[in-house]
């Protein structure tokens, strides 16, 4: 499939966001004095600039970050629950009223068969914020149609068709430029050493300013069925398999997610800069600069050839820029996010923000995403980091252990107390563990397609 | 009080020969430091053999065909004892009630002798084949008694009660010699600290090795520094490792815990990240331990007065506590507070109220950094009647930036082994099993001892619980 949208050209609000948001987007783009092959172009959105789509409930006793107020509790999106937006012409069938999303597949790229809702709003529809009502799924109300963040500003700016290819190209100019640096403890930006607060700027990634189709169409076709698969059963069947629900690993992608991590704890030495980040579970970064990777195994790599959770980073630094190459992840999940492979390689960029005196304010962070297996081109993600302080102040990253209290019960999470007994079926890990749950207990009657197994060793 | 009467004699003997090759493994600090750099009063280094009982086999070497004797014994087989060794009649290996046998605990005879290591050497739950071939577990070898590392080598030899003392001590030392220091990245004197330091297992042991692996001595000289709560909870460990029941935390991807970071098995690798103010430590082989050492900073001391410990950020304990240092030249000098009380195998569980001053100094040859020597001084009131200390040198093995430098591989532990009726059971996918979801802060290794293997046992009714929060 299916880079062709059905979404028509830019919605009129992304269109206008384009327009209106370059001064927003300059400030959330690096600050670059020279224009690169590779790095620093402009985004061309600002997330934050756009519309939530919704369906979902804000404010009010029970509302998203209003828990306790009395305010008045506003609905967020084109049509509350049960009702239907005027101008839109509903599906006869969509994934609210669907009894096999699988048949659904050349729907998948039509918003409406997502009722024009995010892939969040979806995930939330069965909260207490949530659009479900009072006979969902049938009543799930409708996001605002109005509105995406346009594909545009998701996939690359960059012409790069491979990680490598990517790297190689930023070795080559940062060459030219004289470099790679080669920083010492006197010369290396220690002062990027230190915390940054939890807020890094909204990007789209955050799910709640995008059409699912719009996700579905940077993906492959076995993605955006895994992608198909959890939205449905977050939002038709209300059963929602959360990796960090279990205790299970996040996975590399989930570094991007806010809900995911929280302050980040960054150390700058010459040959290391690492970076700690997690709520559920922690996510540790070491850039190990000057290094090369091997090239003879299934991706490049550093260590034994076997993916690693977090994959393995190389680096190097044009002055105070740090570029760096991740390769050899394992394929996980993102919830509300599409899933990824162990092609997985990511370039990522940390370049130093500085406000008008020249002072060190935090870091800006591009990463482009290369995934064959998943992606049908590769995408970016900006935020920005702010340093909030030094590491000799404030509570130390506090080093997570999970301990599971909640377990999958005859297929749904579920809370359990000390001494609690249930029948507790051991999972292949490898093996898609939360698309087998939603098989066996809850598509019993749909026409699920052959597929190979992403994680098969044959 | 200990019983090994008959063996004090031996053990002061390797104590006086062990004392001048003992001083080699501390760094020479230059003084006499009130808290740190302390000769060690006998080294395993300096004994010649283990405790045992363990096979004497190569690493890889495999099992001769005699499945009852597949290699040489280090130790004595039950009905095979030397003349001088007395049976007591009832012990660790035939006893029905463990309890019941407490004045026993203080004789090395009640666990025949065996080292804390080799309890869990008698059914192979660390090492195949088991030492002990027989299907009784009544006949499981014995160690050598005449061999014990003496008290006095793991006990502090330092004055402090608290780590609190100790560490004000070693500050107001530190600021009569001019310091605390304080470095930028300008000046900074432990940059080659950064790096890899050899694991433990291999050739890292002759640098590494120290009583904490429990090879080396026998499990009274434990128990003898554990106060009366700990003894139980050591001595129901052993006695259910001998018969094979093994509760070890990694097993079931449960957190390793604070104390295992030394212990050989449980750590691989060091790889160090040091700056002027955090000092990163990450070692794991099951799961992960990090020690980030704040620099310059300063407990909150509030909580203390009402039972609480020092710490940094909110009144949790931490699994791995929160650590505060600062530089006295180019030693770092550090505090851990606010830890998760936990368990670690073959050794004492310790408490929340268990706190550590670590020092890491630089071992250099010829002036060249080779290392860091990590002494620990371990205070654990509720566990400890007083405190011990451990010493190991990591030597560094490469840079960041040599070709050859694997990358520290972060750890997701994937369970795939479950306590089936208080057996460890390997399960593949698809397997279905009863799960019963354990207390984590209750000691949920002891509950499936006790609900499986302790039946009729005259288990005394403390109703205390480490982790209560009454």
């Amino acid at each position: 499939m299916a880079t062709n949208s059905k979404n028509l050209g830019l919605p009129l609000a992304a269109a206008a966001a384009i327009a209106l948001g370059l001064p927003a987007a300059a400030q959330q783009s690096p600050q670059i004095d020279f224009k690169s092959v590779g790095r620093g172009a402009p985004v061309m959105v600002d997330a934050a600039e756009l519309p939530v789509l919704g369906a979902t409930y804000q404010g009010g006793p029970r509302g998203p970050g209003n828990q306790g107020a009395q305010g008045e509790r506003v609905f967020i999106g084109s049509a509350p629950p049960g009702q239907t937006p005027p101008g839109i012409e509903p599906l006869p069938r969509d994934m609210f009223t669907s009894d096999d999303f699988y048949k659904d597949r050349e729907l998948w790229s039509d918003k409406r068969y997502w009722r024009c809702n995010s892939t969040v709003a979806i995930e939330d529809a069965w909260t207490a914020r949530g659009a479900i009502g009072d006979n969902g799924p049938k009543t799930m109300g409708w996001g605002r149609c109005d509105s995406d963040y346009p594909r545009e500003a998701i996939v690359s700016p960059y012409p790069f068709k491979t990680a490598q290819e990517h790297y190689a190209a930023l070795l080559a100019e940062t060459k030219k430029r004289g470099g790679p640096t080669q920083h010492t403890y006197a010369t290396v930006p220690g002062e990027w050493t230190g915390r940054y607060g939890r807020g890094f700027g909204e990007t789209w990634y955050q799910a709640r300013k995008m059409q699912v189709s719009t996700m579905m169409s940077l993906l492959t076709p076995k993605y955006q069925q895994y992608l198909a698969q959890e939205t449905y059963h977050q939002g038709n069947t209300n059963v929602a398999h959360w990796q960090s629900q279990y205790c299970w690993p996040e996975g590399f992608m989930r570094r991007w997610h806010a809900a995911a991590v929280r302050d980040h704890f960054i150390t700058v030495t010459p040959q290391q800069v690492q970076i700690m980040t997690g709520v559920a579970r922690n996510f540790i970064t070491n850039v190990l600069v000057g290094r090369e990777f091997k090239m003879d195994g299934a991706v490049p790599r550093l260590g034994q050839d076997v993916p690693r959770w977090y994959g393995e980073t190389i680096g190097f630094w044009d002055n105070d820029t740090l570029i760096t190459w991740t390769s050899n992840v394992i394929g996980w999940k993102v919830h509300a996010a599409f899933e990824f492979s162990n092609k997985m390689q990511t370039i990522e960029i940390y370049s130093p923000n500085r406000d008008a005196t020249g002072k060190f304010v935090g870091l800006n962070h591009e990463a482009i995403f290369y995934d064959e297996d998943a992606l049908v081109e590769p995408i970016r993600i900006v935020r920005n980091f702010t340093k909030s302080g030094d590491l000799t102040e404030d509570d130390p990253y506090v080093y997570i252990e999970c301990i599971q209290t909640i377990f999958p019960v005859n297929g749904k999470a579920t809370p359990l107390t000390p001494g609690a007994t249930f029948e507790h079926e051991v999972l292949d890990m490898f093996g898609r563990p939360w698309g087998y749950l939603w098989q066996k207990y809850y598509e019993q009657n749909m026409e699920r397609p052959e597929e190979d197994d992403i994680f098969s060793f044959e | 009080m200990m019983k090994k009467r008959a063996i004090t004699s031996l053990v002061v003997a390797g104590l006086l020969t062990a004392a001048p090759a003992a001083a080699q493994k501390m760094p020479d600090i230059g003084f006499e430091s009130v808290g740190r750099g302390r000769p060690l009063a006998a080294s395993v280094l300096d004994m010649e053999q283990e405790v045992g009982p363990n096979w004497i086999r190569q690493f890889g070497a495999q099992p001769g065909n005699d499945p009852k004797n597949p290699f040489p014994l280090n130790g004595h087989r039950h009905d095979a004892l030397p003349r001088d060794y007395k049976p007591l009649p009832r012990d660790l290996f035939n006893s029905p009630d463990f309890y019941a046998d407490k004045e026993l605990w203080s004789d090395p005879r009640y666990f025949r002798c065996n080292s804390p290591q080799a309890t869990e050497y008698q059914r192979g739950v660390l090492a195949r084949p088991g030492v002990n071939t027989s299907d009784s577990d009544a006949d499981g070898p014995w160690g050598h008694c005449e061999i014990d590392m003496p008290r006095e080598a793991i006990v502090s030899p330092y004055g402090f009660k608290t780590a609190q003392e100790h560490y004000e001590a070693l500050k107001a030392e530190t600021t009569k010699r001019g310091g605390p220091d304080v470095y930028t990245f300008e000046n900074f004197p432990a940059v080659e600290w950064n790096g890899v330091y050899q694991r433990p297992n291999g050739a890292g042991a002759q640098n590494q090795i120290n009583w904490y692996w429990g090879r080396h001595l026998q499990i009274p000289t434990v128990l003898s520094v554990l106060t009366p709560k700990y003894q139980q909870w050591f001595v129901q460990e052993a006695y259910h490792q001998v018969r094979g029941h093994a509760m070890w935390p990694s097993t079931f991807c449960w957190p390793e815990g604070f104390m295992r970071r030394w212990y050989p098995a449980a750590v691989w690798e060091h790889y160090v990240i040091a700056t002027p103010d955090l000092v990163h430590v990450r070692a794991g082989v099951a799961r992960n331990f990090i020690q980030d050492i704040y620099v310059g900073r300063e407990f909150n001391m509030e909580d203390v007065a009402n039972g609480g410990v020092p710490r940094l950020g909110a009144a949790v304990p931490r699994w791995y506590g929160e650590t505060i240092g600062f530089w006295d030249d180019d030693v770092l000098i550090t505090w851990t507070s606010n830890i998760q009380g936990w368990k670690s195998h073959a050794q004492f569980e310790f408490s929340n109220k268990m706190q550590s001053i670590e020092i890491y100094t630089p071992i250099r040859e010829n002036g060249k950094f080779i290392g860091l020597n990590h002494e620990a001084i371990l205070y654990d009131e509720e566990a400890l009647v007083e405190p011990v200390r451990i010493v190991r040198n990591l030597h560094k093995i490469n840079d960041y930036k040599d070709e050859n430098q694997v990358p520290y591989a972060f750890i997701e532990c994937v369970q795939t082994i479950f306590s089936v009726n208080g057996v460890n059971t390997p399960l593949t996918p698809g397997s279905k099993i009863e799960y019963e979801m354990p207390d984590m802060y209750g000691r949920p290794w002891a509950k499936v001892w006790e609900e499986h293997f302790e039946q009729g046992m005259s288990k005394p009714d403390t109703n205390e619980n480490l982790f209560n929060f009454e």
